[in-house]
């Protein structure tokens, strides 16, 4: 029994999660791959769907990759990633909406384990009938105040007049490269929580929000929130603040106002208080966890309608250290260049930067972009470690519907003198809709 | 504390500043409410089919109603500078919009107050808040009914990102994003558009220098940069630590062993314990094994490298309540008086 469970390729459910794991032997020893139901659910869905909607908005992206590495030896790799980004409206009723994305990456050149590399970013089913209510169920990533997390759940959004009432509850993936398909049970790792927003007030927005998440059955954080946004014309600004409720902590406090000048000047200040926080259950709680203050202004100066000068200055204070970085640029168009300098806790930088982007026809445009830098990880090392990163490539517009990017990049850093690494990339978008009326006028 | 109250000062002080212009001297309000004269009556937007259409009324429209012999006073009505009038000079159009196609052949006034708010009511000329947000237009363009694609309403469709988005953008989205994105969704409405940049395999370095790789160590030590806004640091970051036995360059010091120097690596760790968690976790492998945080002769809290001084005077602690509490990454809860991690304290008869 056990010589056939080693030997035949077999298909097991794992109980609550939802998970099919296959398992084969033979040529290239033993493959373990975690394929995810909802991944095929959901291409059934869009197979059976896709005669009945009203929109489809697809995209289909093939890359390749072609680098070495150091796994001790040197080794070259290709990374095939196949993706499929898919919105399906109307599917069955109206209203119902299908969006999914994912990429799977295997190795042309080699042989690992862990290939096919599958990532499901995305694949939900979303029911708006009416501007009343919105719902969603499957994987999905949720932005509503301070709860920024990708869920394996479901998702409400209640519209009232300027009150936004958001809940969410469900399973937190991976986060593993390799099994962030997984689904993983309720009692391994879950989250909910919700956020109430209000817009009522003339160029203001308020919201209030929670956020709860656990992992192995314990407490990992339980969040509130406040958060603020203002905007009215050139001026804009948003605040957050985030307090752990059960450590009675604040763990985090930003705000940064911008203001947008007449002349095309702007300038935007950024202060940010963070305390590191761990999860409750962790030992590291008992360690002192002194906060941080940061304060950051860039300014950018109009110098015409084409060339900007840029600035950043950031300046973070620790319990007894401190750290200050500097860059500084301008861009032209769509060309832009500067130097970079950091210096204090956390290791020291400096370098320069450059990018240019030149259109050579209507579908064609190229591209190159480097960077040069000396750095050291800590500044109590003597030595600098050099390194330079640069990108020569090309984007054309074959089709209406096509894309194609090719790439050759150069990198010499701590391990690799020289390292030529090649990338290509194509992409198809396809639209199709049964009442797609432009709406546009002429010129 | 006093920085954040001074920053608050800061930006209470921006928030107050908000100008507002206008260049027009015409009441709506005056035309429009009070004497209930059409839009149309002035606004022949019904034949209207380009952007750069010069829907304003001239003098022939006026004059049925005013003098408009070009006397000073004449002129004073509706021009700010009469010794110099200009009139109205239409700005170049970057958008293709035809009025005819979405007001029709008769249009009401309502049917334009619709988009252009508070014209009825306004008494000293426009504002941009008098124009439609491209979120009253993706009312209707909202991708199913009627198409939602950048290049259906904007000629130079490709340069949008660039004049919508400040240089800073690639900083300073997070902000509008935290907030909402209700500024995000008009145009990209894709529900996965968020991932194809944070969710990437950033193989050609738009997100991360290519030499990512090697120097984030400045980012992530220093943490100015949010790296959490995309990865678990608990997780994440051992992914490829633990995988490649890539160990920071202070374990390489002589002096991290424990056993040469007990307070080198204490210091780190009390420094910046959140260096640590990026890799190690809780669990008793990492910090008690026997010799090092293990309080191996069963006495409670003889060993300092484990417990405060003072743990016999903490009281009824959290530990009571929550069961995750890191109490019991080492002790067993036993819930009997006497037993165990509770009889530490509570004896035999239940005190």
């Amino acid at each position: 029994m056990g010589f056939q469970k080693n030997r035949r390729s077999k298909i097991k459910s794992v109980d609550r999660r939802m998970i099919f794991v296959i398992d084969s032997g033979g040529i290239g020893g033993k493959m373990r791959k975690m394929v995810s139901a909802p991944l095929v659910f959901y291409f059934v869905c869009f197979v059976a769907s896709a005669a009945s909607a009203s929109v489809i908005d697809a995209n289909f992206s093939t890359e390749f990759y072609g680098y070495k590495v150091k796994i001790p030896e040197d080794q070259d790799q290709i990374r095939s990633l196949q993706g499929v980004r898919l919105g399906i409206h109307d599917a069955f009723v109206p209203g119902l909406s299908l969006y999914a994305r994912g990429r799977v990456a295997s190795d042309l050149s080699n042989k690992f384990s862990t290939d096919p590399d599958w990532r499901v970013f995305g694949a939900y089913l979303q029911y708006s009938p009416s501007k009343a209510f919105s719902a969603k169920a499957g994987r999905q990533y949720v932005s509503a105040g301070l709860g920024g997390i990708t869920l394996d759940g479901g998702r409400l959004d209640l519209f009232y007049q300027d009150l936004t009432l958001t809940g969410y509850v469900g399973t937190t993936p991976g986060p593993s490269f390799f099994n962030y398909d997984a689904i993983n049970g309720w009692d391994k790792s879950n989250a909910y929580g919700g956020r109430l927003k209000y817009a009522g007030l003339k160029w203001w927005t308020f919201g209030l929000s929670f956020m709860e998440r656990n992992y192995s059955g314990n407490l990992d954080s339980r969040i509130g929130g406040f958060d603020f946004s203002y905007s009215r014309g050139n001026c804009s600004e948003f605040g957050r603040i985030d307090y752990e409720i059960f450590q009675k902590k604040v763990k985090l406090v930003t705000i940064r106002p911008s203001l947008r000048l007449k002349q095309g000047h702007s300038i935007g200040l950024e202060y940010l208080y963070r305390r590191p926080t761990f999860g409750i259950s962790s030992i590291f709680s008992v360690f002192k966890n002194e906060p941080f203050h940061q304060i950051r202004v860039n300014p950018i100066l109009k110098i015409n309608e084409n060339v900007y000068g840029l600035g950043s200055l950031a300046y973070t204070r620790y319990d007894d250290d401190d750290n200050i970085r500097i860059s500084a640029g301008a861009s032209y168009r769509s060309q832009s260049g500067g130097v970079v300098f950091s210096d204090g806790y956390g290791g020291a930088r400096l370098g320069i930067f450059a990018s240019v982007n030149r259109k050579l026809s209507e579908d064609l445009s190229a591209y190159l972009f480097g960077d040069m830098f000396n750095y050291k990880l800590d500044t109590n090392e003597d030595d600098t470690t050099p390194s330079l990163a640069a990108s020569l490539g090309a984007n054309c517009q074959v089709l209406k519907e096509m894309n194609v990017r090719g790439e050759v990049q150069l990198l010499s850093n701590r391990d690799y003198k020289y390292d030529t690494r090649f990338y290509v990339k194509a992409d198809y978008t396809l639209r199709m809709s049964q009442a797609d009326v432009t709406g546009g006028g002429y010129r | 504390m006093m920085p954040m109250l001074i920053w608050l000062t800061i930006s209470a002080a921006v928030a107050a500043y908000a100008p507002t212009q206008t260049d027009i001297i015409f009441n709506h309000a005056a035309h429009f409410s009070e004497r209930s004269i059409d839009c149309t009556t002035c606004h022949d937007v019904a034949k209207s089919t380009m952007a750069s259409d010069k829907n304003i009324p001239g003098h022939d429209v006026c004059s049925a109603c005013h003098s408009v012999e070009k006397s000073p006073d004449d002129c004073r009505l509706c021009h700010a500078n009469p010794e110099n009038p200009v009139g109205v000079i239409m700005p170049p159009r970057e958008i293709v919009f035809a009025h005819s196609r979405h007001t029709g052949e008769a249009p009401k006034s309502q049917d334009c107050l619709e988009c252009h708010q508070g014209v009825d009511t306004a008494t000293v000329g426009l504002s941009a808040q008098n124009y439609p947000p491209m979120q009253k237009c993706f009312q209707c363009h909202d991708g199913i009914g009627v198409t939602a694609d950048c290049k259906a309403c904007h000629t130079q469709s490709a340069k949008m990102a660039q004049l919508v988005h400040p240089p800073d953008w690639k900083h300073s989205h997070k902000f509008e994003a935290n907030a909402g994105g209700k500024s995000c969704a008009p145009c990209h409405q894709s529900e996965t558009f968020c991932s194809d940049c944070h969710a990437g395999d950033n193989l050609t370095g738009f997100v991360h220098d290519l030499n990512y790789r090697y120097n984030h160590g400045l980012d992530a030590k220093a943490k100015e940069f949010e790296c959490q806004s995309c990865h678990d640091f608990q997780t994440f970051c051992s992914e490829c630590h633990d995988r490649e036995n890539a160990i920071p360059l202070n374990h390489l010091n002589r002096n991290w062993s424990p056993r040469n120097n007990p307070m080198y690596h204490a210091d780190a760790a009390r420094q910046d314990i959140e260096a640590c968690a990026s890799c190690h976790d809780e669990n008793r492998s990492t910090c008690a094994q026997p010799g090092c945080h293990n309080d191996s002769d069963g006495i409670r809290g003889t060993n300092p490298s484990i417990h405060p001084s003072n743990i016999d005077e903490l009281g009824k602690g959290p530990w009571h309540d929550d069961r995750s509490f890191q109490c019991y990454q080492c002790h067993l809860y036993t819930g009997v008086s006497g037993v165990g991690f509770c009889g530490y304290c509570h004896g035999d008869n239940g005190d």
